[in-house]
């Protein structure tokens, strides 16, 4: 193969050969960069998750000497709780304000004033003078909420060079909180409320505790539906179904159903359970029972491969000594793959919590404070009252609401650890 | 004091003489045995036939309440309006009796916002999805793949609010204002911010699933194309790709249909107003925002706004039904080649 | 056998295509090959004998250094072609393996049309400038392989449309598609049915004349059917190797021997 054009074709294919390398390389940098890109959205999102929520554990408090006075709680003498419960507890915390600023006059000033303090102070100090009468006559000084605009101020979100009409607070009240603040009178502290109260139309007085309860709820019935009939169905389908049409038609349906978007559960509900059966509406029943059926075909699919994965000589060995194929089923292979079964049922329960679409559909959109106390009560859920909070114009709501999303990745992270953690513990390799 | 089981059974097993054969293990004690098991056996057996066909009934119930409350709603409202009609405004149409002749159900507009932002979602999953899984499965280390996978699984567990979030609440303000500093009109509520934070949720599902299917692109061929001399992006460009190209067709299919059904980005990042246009920087509006803004709400049941409800949920069960049946027999067609 | 008879007498004179010399291969720390030396001869066709497992095929994929594809395979000592190391770091393993093809054991053609899976290698590797130069090669090569008869009228029917003899055949015209100048085989007749085997046999007693050929092989009749020279492999180790005829009728190592009569393998 030697002749005199070897040289310029060993030139020409050694170009070639450059190249085809560096496509290559070209081609597995695009591999990386996508990679990347993900993980980067990733991280993205979540980051932002944490920089806009962390500051909505914590909330402004103000130092507000109160004097309780005995003209505004007891006028006619009467200290009975119901008269206690009806007074005018706005008024001590307006009386308060008053002296902390007595150069303050007008009935605009005197408004923008009392704006600065939240109305969940005045339900606080009703709380302890009902637990504790002997308050009245007294004179305390106390911590109590300040309004989500002095919240924001001291988070520092509040800028006087934002023009007055654009900005939350006032040219007036910028200046009361920064005296307020300047006297050491503001505090941030834990948000303890956020945890143990329900939604409110105040931001600095909203909590998820509500839509916890309601979300526990709508898991329970959830779960007590999906898992029995999900393992019997599984049981059934992989233990005893002859390999006929009807068989097939059954997991054709399965597999369909997983990947139907959930808005049409919301719309079956609706139709169905709402209008037909006149169940209560926005209740934890008929969400529960609405996830139940989009969580069923998951379950469905964790159990049969938890129990394909027992070995069949468990099964020849049940029936060789003489137990029927029902007690084969139930008494050796569900338990050997109820680790599995489990693990399918927690990660169907960690979708289910994280719905919204189909909850909205069936009512669960109503603004409800009261913390639900059953299954039939009116309730929300984690995702819809993160949604909730969403569509609210106050901007002191855009922290609670991430903050929301955070408790609600925090069960999810517990819940797929847990499902993790029991993968790991109860793996048999046969 | 045992009792006549237990007796039957310590007592020797083999005994010729039936007369003298313990009591536990004669065909009377077995019939009985058998006879109390059977009454429990079959209901119980009924009873896990039953929870299969539950999977049944409820597609049946699915299709059957979407299908009535829509025939209600196509009494008032003809089919071809709604299906080919461009105005959709359902608020001027309750007014009075004048339900529907305004011409204010024609679903159109709703479609393409539909198809654009799903096109959009699928634009920017497509690339990043594919080449993240031919990365992870050709080139990665064992490592790599086991540090990375995992993290590309918490993308799918992600629920939709908390991308809803992602996306009104940052995605959008910033294209935003990246519009107003490059002169380009771009709207707070743009079908891009939807369709590019739609996008990151369905990467996880196209990078899995065809991850998987080129796995499972059998060894031989490649070590063909390598022993001919082909470097490893040759190989893969031209031999394993088109080889797992039915699997990979079938992952977009599954994502398309994911994207068509997504509520609550849309919902959230979304605008309401219908707008017939392919313009990415403009807001539209699709089915399932306005599935969900007619139903919630105080309005009584059959009013047309929640039965034009029903009848777009019909048409979005159709859409993704199809979909779907499309993903699963190209799958199959893959699976029969190589399996 | 008479064949590879006649032609053994030019083996003393043949110049060395291929030297291995204390080449040793670690799959991690398990040892697979312990210190071969071997030359292979241009233009003949040398047959890898011995039980399974013995690193025969472990050995041919050194030679086109497939092993290097496989995570935590080691390779000592030096392999060279044509006296150039191909090891070495400025050996570029893409030109070695055109310059060196691979046939494998079960039949893999590409899951494309039969032109296509021929035209692949050629094209890669820029070996035509024009449609119809391409076309040229493909049919020359599948006329070497001997299957240009039963397929050229159905040239877009897929690779895989054809019996197992003819896709095997089909993957040896895809080889020397792009002009190798080493062919190793391994076993490519252990999934073929005996008329298959026999019309392959007679294919690579063609090829010798351009290539030259190394083949694993389980039978030791065919061994002795189409190899010129033999190397008989034992537990990692090269045990003897020599002429195919001597080594058959009179082997010099008492393991040979063994192998031979079948109380071994």
């Amino acid at each position: 193969m030697t002749d005199g054009t070897e040289i310029p074709k060993a030139v020409a294919a050694a170009a070639l050969l450059h190249r085809r390398y560096r496509a290559e390389t070209r081609f597995r940098w695009y591999g990386i960069l996508a990679t990347a890109l993900a993980l980067f959205f990733l991280g993205a999102m979540l980051i932002s998750i944490v920089i806009i929520g962390h500051s909505a554990f914590r909330q402004t408090f103000v130092k507000l000497d109160i004097f309780f006075d005995p003209q505004i709680l007891a006028a006619d003498g009467k200290t009975d709780t119901d008269s206690l419960r009806r007074a005018d507890y706005p008024a001590l915390v307006r009386a308060s304000l008053r002296e902390m600023f007595p150069g303050v006059s007008g009935r605009r000033e005197l408004r923008q004033l009392y704006d600065l303090v939240s109305r969940g102070a005045s339900d606080s100090l009703r709380e302890q003078v009902v637990t504790n009468p002997a308050l009245i006559g007294s004179r305390a000084s106390l911590w109590l909420l300040s309004s989500d605009d002095v919240d924001l101020f001291v988070k520092g979100e509040i800028s006087r060079n934002t023009p007055e009409s654009e900005r939350q607070l006032t040219d007036l009240q910028l200046d009361w909180a920064e005296q307020i603040v300047a006297q050491g009178a503001a505090e941030l502290r834990f948000n303890t409320a956020f945890f143990t109260t329900g939604d409110s139309r105040e931001p600095e007085t909203a909590g998820i505790w509500g839509a916890v309860v309601g979300s526990f709820y709508t898991l329970i019935v959830t779960i007590m539906l999906s898992f029995p009939i999900g393992v019997m169905a599984a049981v059934y389908l992989q233990e005893f179904a002859p390999k006929n049409r009807i068989t097939e038609m059954i997991e054709v349906n399965i597999n369909n159903l997983a990947a139907v978007p959930s808005i049409v559960f919301g719309l079956l509900g609706l139709a169905v359970f709402l209008n037909f059966f006149q169940m209560p509406r926005s209740a934890p029943l008929v969400g529960g029972v609405v996830l139940a059926l989009m969580t069923l075909p998951t379950i469905i699919i964790a159990a049969r491969a938890a129990m394909l994965a027992v070995p069949p000589s468990i099964r020849e060995a049940a029936l060789a000594v003489g137990a029927s194929p029902m007690q084969t089923a139930f008494h050796h292979v569900v338990p050997l793959a109820i680790p599995g079964m489990l693990t399918g049922a927690i990660i169907g329960m960690a979708r289910a919590l994280g719905e919204t679409a189909p909850l909205l559909m069936i009512g669960m959109v109503a603004f409800i404070v009261d913390i639900p106390e059953s299954v039939f009560d009116a309730a929300t859920v984690l995702p819809v009252q993160i949604f909730l909070w969403a569509d609210s114009p106050e901007r002191a709501f855009v922290a609670k609401m991430a903050a929301g999303i955070m408790v609600l990745l925090a069960f999810l992270i517990a819940m797929n650890l847990i499902a993790v953690i029991l993968r790991r513990r109860f793996e048999q390799k046969w | 004091m045992p009792n006549s089981d237990q007796i039957a059974l310590a007592a020797p097993v083999l005994s010729k003489d039936r007369a003298t054969a313990p009591a536990g293990f004669s065909d009377a004690a077995f019939a009985r045995r058998r006879w109390l098991r059977s009454l429990w056996e079959r209901p119980a057996y009924l009873l896990l036939v039953l929870s299969s066909l539950l999977a049944i009934l409820t597609t049946i119930g699915i299709v059957l309440s979407l299908l009535f409350e829509s025939l209600r709603f196509f009494e008032q409202v003809p089919l071809t309006e709604f299906l080919f009609g461009l105005e959709w405004s359902p608020q001027t149409a309750l007014r009075a009796d004048q339900v529907g002749s305004s011409g204010s159900f024609g679903a159109v507009p709703l479609f393409t916002g539909t198809l654009l932002i799903s096109l959009i979602s699928l634009v920017t999953a497509g690339p990043i999805g594919l080449f993240s899984a031919v990365y992870l499965a050709e080139y990665a280390g064992k490592k790599t793949r086991d540090a990375v996978k995992p993290l590309l699984e918490i993308l799918a567990g992600v629920p939709t609010v908390i991308y809803g979030f992602f996306a009104a609440l940052i995605v959008s303000p910033m294209l935003r204002d990246a519009g107003g500093f490059m002169g380009v009109g771009i709207s707070s509520e743009s079908a891009l911010a939807a369709g590019l934070v739609m996008g990151v949720m369905i990467i996880p599902i196209i990078s899995s699933l065809s991850d998987d299917v080129i796995a499972s692109v059998p060894n031989a061929l490649r070590e063909a194309s390598y022993s001919l001399g082909a470097t490893q992006s040759e190989t893969i460009r031209q031999i394993v790709l088109p080889a797992a190209l039915p699997g990979i067709v079938s992952a977009m299919l599954l994502a398309a249909s994911r994207a068509v059904g997504e509520t609550m980005i849309v919902v959230m990042a979304a605008g309401l107003a219908a707008n017939l246009t392919a313009n990415p920087f403009a807001a539209v509006t699709t089915v399932t925002v306005q599935i969900v803004g007619l139903l919630t709400g105080d309005q009584e049941f059959d009013s047309p706004k929640t039965l034009a409800a029903f009848a777009l949920g019909l048409v979005l069960f159709i859409v993704t039904l199809c979909l779907n049946i499309t993903a699963m027999r190209v799958s199959k067609k893959y699976h029969e080649k190589y399996d | 056998m008479s064949q590879a008879l006649k032609l053994s007498g030019t083996l003393a004179t043949a110049p060395i295509k291929m030297q291995a010399r204390g080449v040793s291969v670690f799959y991690g720390a398990k040892q697979a090959l312990t210190g071969l030396d071997i030359d292979i001869p241009e233009h003949h066709v040398t047959s890898l004998i011995g039980p399974s497992g013995c690193g025969k095929t472990t050995f041919l994929r050194c030679i086109n250094r497939m092993n290097d594809i496989i995570d935590g395979c080691r390779v000592e000592g030096h392999i060279s072609i044509d006296g150039v190391d191909i090891y070495s770091k400025n050996q570029d393993v893409v030109q070695l393996r055109a310059r060196v093809g691979m046939v494998f054991q079960k039949p893999n053609p590409f899951p494309k049309s039969i032109y296509e899976n021929v035209a692949y290698g050629p094209r890669i590797h820029g070996m035509a400038t024009s449609k119809k130069q391409l076309d040229e090669i493909v049919i020359d090569s599948l006329t070497r392989a001997g299957l240009i008869k039963e397929v050229h009228d159905r040239l877009d029917a897929p690779g895989t449309s054809l019996s197992g003899g003819q896709q095997q055949r089909l993957c040896i015209a895809r080889t020397i598609a792009v002009k190798p100048e080493l062919i190793l085989m391994d076993e490519p007749c252990s999934a073929l049915d005996p008329i298959a085997t026999a019309k392959v046999e007679e294919l690579i007693d063609e090829l010798r004349e351009h290539f030259t050929i190394v083949i694993v092989t389980h039978s030791m009749q065919q061994a002795a059917r189409v190899s010129q020279r033999t190397a008989f492999f034992h537990m990692g180790e090269l045990v003897e190797a020599g002429p195919t005829e001597q080594i058959f009728t009179n082997p010099k190592d008492t393991r040979t021997q063994a192998y031979i009569t079948g109380r071994i393998g």
